[in-house]
């Protein structure tokens, strides 16, 4: 017994000698460099051009007294592939990058055009890196994104990729597309990826709208208004405020809280080999400001408003629908797995040839707003 | 004394709930999805029904053999001979899968977190650890899989629901996946996934309460149907892998995706650490059970030290350098046809027999 004793005293021991991570000097959090946002460019002999953006610790304590606030130093490196860069800048900085703090990947509008799959593959096997992370396609170049964004009049916060993305919450004129999401879909034969796509006003970096891609390819970017109906489609809208004419007021606005108080369904039926495809659409309006004539004690005038909201609705929607089918033939919303769910075997669905017909997809939106007046003043 | 624990029900059920997890951990979700696709559901349920009916002519052959595992059968139905081949088969397939256990969990770690360390100091925490437990005793190993098995069901159960919102249900569709065929023929090799039917053979010696091996058993196979579906469909809703692509382990993808805010993130280090455990319990166990079908094919009164051999040859094994496609390749073709063959070859065959020659033989004092 004592003898057995001893002998697990003496493994115990051996297994504290594997415990070897305080043994290494590499593993010490002052040997990393943590990388807040990472931008990717393509140079004119086509290389990469890896830019990285790490926020100077040291002026912390400045002025707002915020720990997060600082000032950011961009490092670039020119390289053949991205672990190439991470080396380069590892051995100039004589520090190891880390990636676990990234909160923005930002590929230029350019190189998202010829195809990010390698370069989100190669991400997606470093373990630091999160998902959560937001996806971002910068009109120009993705360097110049970190130095807009460095020179923002805000001080430097790794929150302030988060603040480009998260307005999603309450305009709806731009999506969270993170890292993870686009991995996903990428893999996803079901649904095509989507990112945040930027562009520069004067010294500052805005998002406008969302990049559509079809497979890794970048296919175009569309404006706001296209996100909102986007976001309305795939169930992702959170609340958002849209201006349509005043039924009572030619000329004049009514300004509305929309957010959606059922899901949005979706039928897909195959007529003729074309699929035909129905949405219902369930917003859920308050009235923000009315200009100076209303009345919304009245349910006829609410009617009326709930009929111009419809409408205005329908036509945002429809033609969003359009032009993803139309126009630029990629399937962001997910039709093809919803329309996939009505068949029991994949054989049975690859007779609907559905990659060559959707593009011939015809749409019926029909748009079921319910409008209350919710501010201080129902009557003027 | 400590040689003869018994299990009673709760550390029977835990311990085939440990055999249960270790499989989910090491990537078995992955593999029944990458067979059958997006029919992986309905392919869970068809062959739940099949594993479900094997598990109930496994208990209803046992029945009259009270106390005797397959080795002790399979002297009834032969002779020492019989079970001194059939004590080597299970003692191949019990290396093989600690051995494939040790290898591949040790990899994603290495890969994971340890990358710029030597394999070996890993493959020495996990062999000096099991060779501890089983210096000790059976009690404590159960001890320890009683303590690690709720929490390792815990954190399959968060895996699961701390994602939901996020599942894409159109990737569960088509239901019957590719075709028929693929879903209803070829997925039958999915039945290896109720690789703890495996142990059943084994279990009944270990039991406190002989009466209550049927109840451990379906108890069981309830809790392990619903665990392999709580790893598949997230899988499948998320990754999409029918798709072909495969990870290095789907648990751990699922498991860094967690986050509760931005209060909690990156709770992968926890169940990481949770999963090492119930990797340690699980082998433990394993090479506690190699001892004992050893000691009873050459007759030994005390297999304790028996340890020091088979923890030196699955140390020894695991340093054969193989790459993660060999691991895959061993688990997912080799691995599964072995299981398949012992569970619904070997195992039955040997049962039906023995339990012909007990009608004989009473039949024959009879007369």
């Amino acid at each position: 017994m004592i003898k057995n004793k001893i002998i697990c005293v003496f493994l115990l021991t051996l297994i504290l000698l594997t415990f070897t991570g305080c043994n290494s000097t590499n593993t010490g959090i002052d040997n990393y460099y943590f990388v807040v946002s990472l931008a990717i460019d393509k140079t004119e002999n086509d290389n990469l051009k890896v830019s990285i953006q790490i926020p100077a610790s040291s002026k912390s304590s400045e002025g707002s007294g915020s720990s997060q606030a600082s000032t950011a130093n961009i490092y670039t490196v020119e390289a053949k592939t991205i672990d190439e860069a991470f080396i380069i800048l590892d051995n100039y900085l004589n520090k190891k990058i880390n990636l676990s703090h990234c909160s923005a990947l930002i590929f230029s509008e350019e190189l998202a055009k010829e195809g990010i799959k390698e370069y989100i593959y190669t991400l997606s096997n470093n373990t630091e890196l999160r998902h959560t992370c937001q996806l971002v396609v910068s009109s120009k170049t993705a360097y110049d994104v970190l130095e807009k964004i460095s020179n923002s009049e805000e001080s430097f916060s790794s929150k302030l990729f988060d603040y480009l993305t998260t307005s999603s919450d309450y305009t709806g004129l731009t999506i969270s597309s993170t890292f993870g999401d686009f991995f996903q879909n990428l893999h996803d034969d079901n649904i095509q990826p989507t990112a945040i796509y930027t562009k520069f006003f004067e010294d500052t970096v805005q998002s406008s709208g969302i990049a559509l891609f079809k497979d890794e390819f970048m296919i175009t970017h569309v404006d706001s208004l296209c996100t909102l109906a986007h976001s309305i489609c795939t169930n992702k809208l959170e609340s958002a405020t849209i201006t349509i004419d005043n039924p009572f007021d030619e000329g004049h606005y009514v300004d509305l809280d929309i957010e959606l108080y059922k899901k949005t369904d979706v039928a897909i039926n195959i007529i003729n080999g074309t699929p035909y495809i129905e949405l219902d659409v369930y917003p859920k309006g308050a009235i923000r400001s009315s200009g100076s004539v209303f009345n919304y004690i009245d349910n006829d005038n609410i009617t009326k408003l709930e009929d111009a909201t419809n409408k205005y609705l329908k036509n945002v929607i429809t033609d969003y629908l359009y032009d993803i089918t139309k126009e630029y033939n990629t399937d962001v919303i997910g039709f093809k797995g919803i329309c996939q769910s009505k068949y029991f075997t994949e054989d049975e669905f690859d007779t609907v040839h559905w990659d060559d017909v959707f593009q011939d997809s015809f749409f019926n939106v029909n748009v079921k707003s319910e409008v209350n007046s919710s501010n201080l003043f129902n009557k003027e | 004394m400590e040689n003869n624990f018994k299990l009673k029900k709760h550390q029977a059920i835990a311990l085939i709930i440990i055999i249960m997890i270790n499989k989910l951990i090491l990537n078995v979700p992955f593999y029944i999805v990458d067979l059958v696709g997006n029919g992986a559901i309905v392919n869970i349920v068809y062959i739940s029904i099949i594993d479900l009916i094997g598990l109930l002519v496994i208990i209803k052959l046992f029945e009259k053999f009270d106390g005797k595992d397959i080795l002790d059968i399979s002297e009834f139905v032969g002779t020492s001979k019989l079970k001194a081949i059939v004590g080597v088969l299970s003692i191949i397939l019990l290396f093989s899968v600690a051995f494939i256990t040790i290898i591949d969990f040790s990899n994603v770690l290495h890969t994971i977190y340890f990358s710029s360390f030597p394999l070996i100091y890993i493959l020495i925490f996990f062999i000096t650890g099991i060779l501890i437990a089983n210096l000790i005793n059976f009690r404590a190993i159960s001890n320890i899989i009683s303590l690690i098995a709720p929490f390792a069901i815990i954190s399959i159960l968060i895996t699961f629901f701390a994602r939901i919102g996020d599942f894409d249900i159109t990737n569960l569709t088509p239901v019957l996946g590719e075709n028929y065929h693929t879903t209803f023929v070829m997925g039958l090799l999915n039945t290896f996934a109720m690789y703890f039917i495996v142990y059943i053979y084994f279990l009944k010696p270990l039991l406190q309460n002989q009466t209550e091996f049927k109840k451990i058993s379906i108890i069981s196979y309830i809790i392990s149907v619903i665990m392999i579906l709580l790893t598949v469909v997230p899988i499948l809703t998320l990754f999409n892998t029918a798709d072909g692509n495969e990870p290095i382990n789907s648990l751990f993808l699922l498991a860094r995706q967690i986050e509760f805010g931005n209060f909690i993130q990156r709770v992968d280090a926890i169940f990481i650490m949770l999963w090492i455990l119930s990797i340690y319990a699980y082998l433990s166990f394993v090479i506690f059970l190699i001892n004992r079908i050893i000691k009873k094919i050459i007759n030994i009164s005390n297999e304790k030290m028996l340890t020091f051999s088979t923890c030196s040859l699955l140390f020894g094994l695991a340093l054969i350098p193989l790459n993660m496609s060999h691991i895959h390749f061993i688990e997912d073709t080799i691995y599964r046809y072995m299981v398949i063959g012992f569970i619904f070859g070997l195992g039955i065959i040997l049962l039906i027999w023995a339990n012909i020659k007990y009608r004989k033989v009473n039949s024959d004092d009879k007369k």
